[in-house]
C-alpha cells in the first residue's frame, strides 16, 4: 500500500473499539462461528499486520478475503469502523502483490473492453445456451447448477435500440437509462420492463452507445487500475447536463455511481467534479418510478386473485445507497400483489459478487438461509432490484418451490400491460429474469 | 508451551477445522473488548460436554491454563488468556435443547446468542427478561458466567434471578450437574448460584436452564428532560414511591447529551442536566395508566418536557439517544472504556457528581449514563490507550471513581464483572475474610489454578 492508503487504514482500524457489535450482523460469521469471520476480528488483524506482528500469509489472505463487502458490519458499528474500506485496500494489495487468478483476469478484461465484450457475448449466447441445454445440465458453477444460470440475450437488448426512445405522449422529460452489462446481456425482459414504465412516465429514453460496464467487479476484487477507463468513460458520457436524471436498474451500478466511483477517482488524485455530477443525477429506477407511482394507470381489472410477492434488500441497494423503501411502495401500490415482508429482508443472499464461487460451502449456507426465508412467506415471487441477488437467489431455488424471482419493475410493467403473471417463468428453469 | 504431543491430543478431540494453533487465528482470540490482551498457544471450538471433559482431562493432567470464552464482548478482560494455554471457545456449542411451555423453563447449550434465544421465546410468547448492551451478539453462557444484567433489571432482575440449573465440567474434567427444572430446590447448598458470576474461574458451563415468564402484552416508554440532575435523581425514587415498578429507567447526563447530539442530532437540549427514560410495561390499561401518572409526576418534580411514546416508532425513537451514547462517545476517541460502579439508589446523585469532580479533577472526557433505577453507572472514559501520561490518569480516575462507589454504600461492578480490571482493588470492597474464603473456594474447585488463572481472584 502506498502511505496515503496505509494511513487511512491504520486511521480506521485505530477506531475499532473490540466491542464486539459486529459480530452478529455479519452473515459469513454466523455460518462459521469464528472469530477469523468476525469482522471486529478481521479488523484487529489488519492491525496486527500493520503493525508488523504478521506477514501477508495464506490464511491471512484467505481471512480478509472471506467476506461478502455486504456492508452491515459498518451499519451496525457503534464506533463507525468503516470495514469495507480496510478490506477493499486489502484486497488492492493482494492484487499488487499477487495478481488476480487468471479466471478473473479474463472476466475483469473482457468487461472493460466493451467491443471485445459484445461480440464475445454474442458468440457465447449460441455456445452457451447450446452448451448447457444439452452438456453441462448437471454441472455447477460454485453452488448454482448450470442449467439454472441466466439465458443470453438473442439479441443485446440496447442494439434494440438507437437515439432516444419516444414516450407515450408529450413528453414530460429526459432521462438516461443506464442498462448495466447484466440487462443487456442477459435480462432483456427487465430492461424491457424499465423501458415499458418510463415511456408510460412520458420521458424521453436515452440509451447512452457509449456505455461501459461500470467496472465495479474488478473494483472490489481489488483491481484499481484495469476499470479506470471505463469509469472516466461512463462519468464523462452520464454526468452531461441535458437529463434530469440518470436511472439504474442494477443495484451494484448505482453503488458505483454514487460510491465507489469518487472514491476511485480521489484515490488516483484525479478531478471528481463531473463524478459529483453524476452521483447527484443517479437514482435506482425504483426510486424514481415510486415518487411518481400515482402518475401511472396501474390496471385495476384484475379478477383473479392476489399474488403474493416478498421483496429482498439487496445490499448494494439497502446499505451502499440506503435504498428500502420505493421498491415496497411500488410492490404495495400493485392491484394485482399481496405484498409480505420476509424476516431478515435486508440480509445478504450469500452471493457477494464472487465470494459464492470462490467459498461455495460458506455461501451455500447463507443462501440456504435466505431461501429459507423467502418459501417462509409463501410468496409466488421474490422480487429484488439486483442481478446478481436474483442470479444467487433464482440458481440456489429448487425448481418444485415455484417461485418466480423478478425485479420489481417487471410487476409495475404486468399492472400496467395486464399481462398475467403466468407469464413469468419460475426459477430454476434456466429463465430467470 | 504446549508440546506437540499434547497439541496433536488435543486436536485429535475436536477434529480439524475446531482447533487452532497457527499465528493468526490464535491472534484472534487474544482480546476481548477491554484493552488488555494475552494470546493462547491454542484455540479450540467444543460442541458437546463430552468434548470439554476430554479438554479438561488433558489441561489438569499438563496443568494447562483454560479460558473460556463466549462472543468476546467481556469489558473487564475476563475472556483473555493471559497466561497462554487454551482458549475454550463456545460459539460453536449453541444448540437451544429445549423450551419447555408446561414448565416454563428452557435448556440450551452455551453458546447460544441472548437475542436469538429472546427471538425463540417471543415467537411462543414467553420472555427471558435480562438484556445486557451486548445481548445481540453475547452468549447466554458468558451472560451466566458474568451474571449479566440490563436496563429491565429494575423490575425483572439480572440472570442469576433466572438461572434453575446448570452442567458444570470441572477442572478434572469430571460433569456436575446442579439444580434442575423446579423453581424451588433447596436440597443442598446452591452450587448453581456459585457459578453464576464466577467469570469462568470454578468451572465451564456446558448446559444452562432457566425459567421463563409470560411476554408482557404491551410497553411505553417516556421521556422527561430535566435541567437539574437533583430532580432527574429524586424523580427516580419517587417512581417507586407512587408505586410504580418500571420496567427500565435510565438517565442520560449532560455530557453524554451533548456527546450524543453533536453525533446525532436528535434535537435534545444541550443545556439539559438529564434526560430521563422511564420504560413500563403490561396489560394496555394499567401501561396507559401507569404513563398518565408518570408523566405528572415528571412535571411535578420539575422536568420542562415529558415526551410519551404512542407507537412502537416512537417508542424506538426515545431509545435511540440512550442506545447512541457508547457508539457517539466511542466515535470521540480510539479507546472507550466503560465503567460500571453501582450504589444504592438514594444515592445516585451524589455518584453522578463525584463522577464529574473526577473527570475534572483528571482532566478527561467522562460522559454517564446510568441504570438509574437500580443505581447503576456506566461512566464511559474516553481515552487513547497509546497516549502513557493520559492512561496514568485513566487509571487513576478509575481507581478513585471504584472507591467513591464502596464509600458511598455501592460495589465495584454492578453487571461486567472483575475480570482483570478490578482484581486488584476487589479486597478494598470485600474484606479480608470474604477475601480468604473467596480464594479457598476458588481453590476447591480448581486446586491447580488453571481455570482462567489470574482474574477475578489471583492465588499465590
Amino acid at each position: 500500500m502506498d502511505h496515503q492508503e496505509t494511513q487511512e487504514t491504520k486511521d480506521i482500524v485505530n477506531r475499532c473499539n473490540k466491542c464486539g457489535l459486529c459480530t452478529s450482523s455479519c452473515p459469513v460469521y454466523q455460518q462459521v462461528l469464528i472469530e477469523a469471520a468476525n469482522p471486529r476480528g478481521r479488523i484487529q488483524l489488519v492491525k496486527y499486520f500493520l503493525e508488523g506482528k504478521i506477514p501477508f500469509s495464506k490464511r491471512f489472505k484467505e481471512i480478509i478475503l472471506t467476506c461478502l463487502l455486504c456492508e452491515t458490519c459498518v451499519v451496525n458499528c457503534p464506533s463507525g469502523v468503516r470495514h469495507d474500506q480496510v478490506f477493499n485496500n486489502l484486497r488492492a494489495e493482494l492484487v499488487k502483490q499477487y495478481g488476480l487468478n487468471w479466471k478473473k483476469r479474463l472476466v475483469f478484461q473482457l468487461l472493460t473492453n466493451e467491443k471485445l465484450l459484445h461480440s464475445s457475448i454474442i458468440f457465447a449466447r449460441l455456445g452457451r445456451n447450446w452448451l448447457i441445454e444439452n452438456l453441462a445440465k448437471g454441472m455447477r458453477i460454485g453452488n448454482i447448477p448450470a442449467g439454472k444460470l441466466p439465458l443470453v440475450n438473442p439479441r443485446p437488448f440496447r442494439d434494440q435500440f438507437a437515439g432516444v426512445i419516444c414516450p407515450d405522449g408529450e413528453p414530460k422529460g429526459r432521462i438516461f437509462y443506464f442498462t448495466g452489462c447484466f440487462t443487456n446481456y442477459f435480462a432483456g425482459n427487465v430492461g424491457q420492463a424499465v423501458v415499458n414504465v418510463l415511456k408510460k412516465l412520458r420521458l424521453e429514453i436515452e440509451i447512452p452507445a457509449a456505455e461501459d460496464c461500470c467496472g465495479i467487479a474488478a473494483i472490489l476484487s481489488g483491481e484499481r487500475d484495469l476499470p479506470l477507463k471505463n469509469v472516466q468513460q461512463n462519468i464523462s458520457t452520464l454526468s452531461r447536463a441535458r437529463v434530469d436524471a440518470v436511472l439504474v436498474d442494477c443495484a451494484t451500478c448505482g453503488a458505483a455511481f454514487r460510491k465507489e466511483y469518487i472514491d476511485l477517482l480521489k484515490r488516483k488524485g484525479l478531478d471528481t467534479t463531473q463524478a459529483e455530477i453524476l452521483k447527484g443525477k443517479t437514482q435506482d429506477v425504483m426510486e424514481y418510478v415510486a415518487e411518481r407511482i400515482d402518475e401511472l394507470p396501474l390496471r385495476k381489472d384484475y379478477t383473479s386473485e392476489k399474488i403474493r410477492v416478498t421483496y429482498h434488500d439487496p445490499c448494494h441497494l439497502v446499505r451502499a445507497q440506503g435504498v428500502s423503501s420505493a421498491p415496497r411502495k411500488i410492490l404495495q401500490a400493485l392491484p394485482q400483489v399481496e405484498y409480505v415482508e420476509m424476516e431478515e429482508a435486508n440480509a445478504c443472499c450469500g452471493g457477494g459478487g464472487t465470494f459464492q464461487f470462490d467459498f461455495p460451502e460458506v455461501a451455500k449456507g447463507i443462501t440456504g438461509k435466505k431461501i429459507k426465508r423467502i418459501r417462509e412467506t409463501g410468496a409466488r415471487v421474490v422480487a429484488t432490484g439486483c442481478p446478481g441477488c436474483r442470479v444467487t437467489i433464482g440458481g440456489n431455488m429448487d425448481e418444485q418451490d415455484r417461485i418466480a424471482v423478478l425485479h420489481p419493475l417487471q410487476l409495475l410493467d404486468s399492472a400496467l400491460t395486464g399481462k398475467g403473471l403466468d407469464k413469468f417463468p419460475f426459477a430454476g428453469t434456466g429463465r430467470l429474469c | 508451551m504446549l508440546s506437540q504431543v499434547v497439541k496433536d491430543e488435543l486436536k485429535a478431540i475436536v477434529g480439524e477445522g475446531r482447533y487452532f494453533d497457527n499465528e493468526e487465528d490464535l491472534l484472534l482470540y487474544s482480546y476481548d473488548a477491554f484493552i488488555v490482551q494475552g494470546q493462547p498457544e491454542a484455540a479450540l471450538l467444543p460442541v458437546s460436554t463430552e468434548e470439554v471433559s476430554r479438554i479438561m482431562k488433558v489441561a489438569s493432567r499438563e496443568r494447562i491454563p483454560v479460558t473460556a470464552r463466549g462472543a468476546g464482548t467481556n469489558l473487564a478482560g475476563g475472556s483473555v488468556p493471559t497466561r497462554g494455554g487454551i482458549v475454550l471457545v463456545f460459539t460453536k456449542m449453541n444448540r437451544i435443547i429445549e423450551i419447555d411451555k408446561v414448565n416454563r423453563v428452557a435448556v440450551f447449550q452455551p453458546g447460544v446468542i441472548n437475542m436469538e434465544f429472546q427471538k425463540e421465546l417471543t415467537k411462543r410468547g414467553l420472555y427471558y427478561p435480562p438484556d445486557p448492551g451486548s445481548m445481540a451478539v453475547s452468549t447466554m453462557g458468558g451472560n451466566v458466567a458474568e451474571n449479566a444484567g440490563g436496563p429491565r433489571a429494575v423490575k425483572y432482575g439480572v440472570t442469576s434471578d433466572y438461572l434453575l440449573g446448570l452442567e458444570v465440567v470441572l477442572a478434572s474434567g469430571e460433569v456436575l450437574r446442579t439444580g434442575g427444572k423446579t423453581l424451588k430446590n433447596v436440597t443442598g447448598y446452591n452450587l448453581t448460584q456459585l457459578f453464576c458470576g464466577s467469570e469462568g474461574t470454578l468451572g465451564l458451563i456446558t448446559e444452562i436452564t432457566v425459567k421463563l415468564i409470560p411476554l408482557p402484552e404491551t410497553k411505553r416508554t417516556l421521556q422527561a428532560v430535566f435541567k437539574n440532575l437533583s430532580d432527574a435523581g429524586r424523580t427516580v425514587a419517587r417512581v417507586f414511591e407512587i408505586g410504580i415498578l418500571p420496567v427500565a429507567l435510565e438517565i442520560v447526563d449532560k455530557v453524554s447529551i451533548n456527546v450524543i447530539e453533536d453525533y446525532m442530532h436528535l434535537g435534545l437540549p444541550r443545556e439539559a442536566e438529564a434526560l430521563l427514560l422511564i420504560e413500563v410495561d403490561g396489560p394496555e390499561a394499567a401501561v396507559a395508566g401507569e404513563s398518565g401518572r408518570l408523566t405528572q409526576l415528571c412535571r411535578e418534580m420539575g422536568a420542562h418536557e415529558v415526551k410519551v411514546a404512542g407507537t412502537v416508532e416512537e417508542n424506538d425513537e426515545i431509545w435511540k439517544a440512550r442506545r447512541s451514547a457508547y457508539g457517539a462517545g466511542a466515535r470521540l476517541r480510539p479507546t472507550a472504556i466503560a465503567e460500571d460502579c453501582t450504589v444504592p439508589v438514594g444515592n445516585l446523585v451524589a455518584m453522578f457528581q463525584e463522577v464529574t469532580r473526577i473527570a475534572e479533577k483528571y482532566q478527561l472526557l467522562i460522559p454517564v449514563v446510568a441504570h438509574a433505577g437500580d443505581g447503576n453507572l456506566h461512566p464511559l472514559i474516553l481515552t487513547d490507550s497509546s497516549d502513557q501520561e493520559e492512561m496514568k490518569r485513566v487509571v487513576k480516575a478509575i481507581d478513585e471513581i471504584s472507591r467513591k462507589a464502596v464509600e458511598l454504600g455501592g460495589t465495584l461492578t454492578g453487571e461486567h464483572g472483575i475480570g482483570i480490571a478490578k482484581r486488584e482493588i476487589l479486597p478494598f470492597e470485600l474484606g479480608e475474610v470474604a477475601m480468604e474464603i473467596t480464594r479457598n473456594i476458588k481453590k476447591t474447585f480448581d486446586p491447580l489454578n488453571i481455570l482462567n488463572p489470574d482474574k477475578v481472584v489471583l492465588i499465590v
